[in-house]
């Protein structure tokens, strides 16, 4: 019975892992509450540079064999790690953007982002720190 | 977080300190109690600077990533079969296994050296011409603000889509760029490039004009160059949707001298166009491409005509099965000075193949291309009716 509970445990607990939402952060100085979902699909496909306003906005990326990276971009626009790939390679070897730059941890994005004001990133929802805003949730 | 923390030590020490106190103590352990916090709050004081220094180290790290030179390359590993030999001005298919086809690699620096100045070199070296290194671009960039930027030196022709990355195997679907499309002899021009950058709402939009001059020498001995080309791009992105715009002027001048039968024609001048349409779609699942190009002139030895291929593509998890078709044309030359030098063209290729996505950046891709409906094609000697190839690709890039 002990052991049995601690499957369900161990399951729930995996579950809830599993079904960690990604958030996308920014500065508590982020000159917008919010961001619309295909503006940040912009960004992150090197489309789009500023807010409406003009703000100029600054992705930050993920590597890629990190499993929030493909989390985030099948969310934001359906796209796999490999299709993203392929469609920066166009870009990069175009001489037309360099990527995004990419950082490792939850952690550093949110010391990132709370260095800088331009900078937005994507973290999982249970590394969420309050120094840092919202600015999009990814369910 | 470490404030916090101090905070929370502190209190704990004080309970503990107050706990102890209802019992008898002894002053020397009070004393080593007031050292331990000293200690602690040492710990956590080094806690602080540790954590400013490791957000000093990740700016520098993402200033270096913005700042330092930076190097990538790609590379395409390719074998085909083919059931004649047959080839163009920068590919050969042959009835052995060959291996040579769409072998290439390539490496870029780009080196930023300003918040606003930077500079690429890319160097591609194919099989098909022993591995002789070219510099496909060499460009400075000045970005003057968020939407506009300036390139000036060697570019690539900004004619189709996958123009500008025909040697990237990794970036397009195919094994190669369908070849009756994408005539790839003269791909690279001296010249600069402005671009326009822009969104309202959903839409996002991508203007450039370019100008410059190039010269190429094609398999059957004639030379071209283009002593002037200009033109614009215009490209249009709403979610998955994409579509483009493109037109060319040019002033081309043809040097027929070293060409048997023609050499009497000497050199000749002619003015061309182009105009290029494309509507591409990059869905989850669905990927699918049109392009269509028709071809203006004086008649005088460049020829008018229309050439278009449209894929379609589906992602079944790794896997993407898809198709072409691809057709050139050009009439015959009812207006041509020189009519003899002008016989009608057609050239139609259908494909089919498939794209293994074997890891995050390499791609395995199969091919089968039939090529039919063939009249003149000077563009690929010794290409018969009827002619299959087989094509296998790993493709990747760094």
């Amino acid at each position: 019975m002990k052991k049995f509970s601690i499957i369900i445990l161990a399951s729930l607990l995996f579950s809830s892992l599993a079904n960690a939402e990604v958030l996308l952060i920014a500065n508590k100085n982020f000159p917008e509450e919010s961001i619309s979902l295909s503006l940040v699909s912009n960004i992150y496909l090197g489309r789009a540079f500023a807010l409406p306003s003009g703000a100029k906005v600054v992705p930050l990326e993920r590597p890629k064999h990190f499993d929030i990276k493909a989390n985030f971009h099948q969310k934001l626009h359906g796209k796999s790690v490999n299709q993203l790939n392929s469609y920066w390679s166009r870009l990069i070897f175009t001489g037309n953007n360099p990527p995004p730059a990419e950082v490792e941890h939850d952690e550093d994005v949110v010391r990132l982002v709370q260095q800088d004001s331009r900078y937005i990133g994507y973290i999982n929802s249970k590394n969420l720190d309050p120094a840092v805003k919202v600015l999009l949730k990814l369910p | 977080m470490n404030t916090t923390t101090t905070y929370l030590i502190k209190f704990v020490l004080t309970l503990l300190i107050i706990s102890f106190w209802s019992s008898p103590l002894q002053a020397n352990e009070i004393t080593e109690l007031l050292q331990r916090i000293e200690q602690l709050e040492k710990q956590v004081a080094k806690g602080d600077n540790k954590t400013n220094a490791k957000i000093d180290a990740l700016t520098d790290e993402l200033m270096q990533q913005n700042q330092r030179l930076r190097i990538s390359g790609f590379a395409t590993v390719s074998a085909t079969k083919s059931d004649v030999d047959f080839g163009s001005a920068d590919r050969e298919f042959t009835e052995k296994l060959n291996y040579s086809t769409d072998t290439r690699a390539g490496l870029q620096a780009d080196f930023k050296i300003s918040d606003d100045w930077s500079a690429t070199i890319q160097g591609v070296a194919t099989a098909f011409d022993e591995w002789q290194t070219e510099v496909e671009w060499a460009f400075i960039k000045y970005q003057a603000t968020n939407e506009i930027s300036f390139r000036a030196g060697r570019l690539r022709l900004p004619l189709y889509y996958y123009s500008e990355s025909l040697d990237v195997g990794f970036a397009y679907p195919w094994v190669r760029p369908p070849v009756g499309f994408y005539i790839t002899s003269l791909a690279d021009y001296e010249g600069a490039d402005a671009h326009y950058r822009f969104y309202n709402g959903d839409f996002t939009h991508h203007l450039s004009l370019f100008v410059g001059a190039t010269e190429g020498t094609f398999p059957n001995g004639i030379t071209t160059s283009i002593e002037e080309i200009w033109g614009g791009n215009y490209l249009l992105n709403y979610q998955n949707f994409g579509f483009r715009l493109a037109f060319t002027k040019s002033d081309i001048s043809i040097d027929f001298s070293n060409v048997p039968f023609l050499s009497f024609l000497g050199q000749q001048d002619d003015q061309a166009s182009q105009y290029i349409t494309g509507f591409m779609y990059t869905g989850e699942n669905l990927y699918t491409l049109v392009e269509l190009s028709y071809a203006e002139s004086e008649w005088n030895v460049v020829r008018e005509g229309k050439q278009s291929h449209a894929t379609v593509g589906y992602q079944l998890g790794r896997w993407m099965p898809y198709a072409t078709y691809s057709f050139t044309e050009a009439e015959n030359a009812h207006k041509a000075q020189y009519p003899q030098i002008f016989k009608p063209i057609n050239l139609e290729n259908n494909s089919l193949g498939i794209r293994f996505d074997a890891s995050a950046n390499i791609n395995i891709k199969f091919q089968y291309d039939y090529f039919y409906n063939l009249l003149n094609v000077n563009n690929f000697q010794g290409l018969k009716e009827g002619t299959e190839v087989y094509s296998v690709s790993i493709n990747g890039i760094f």
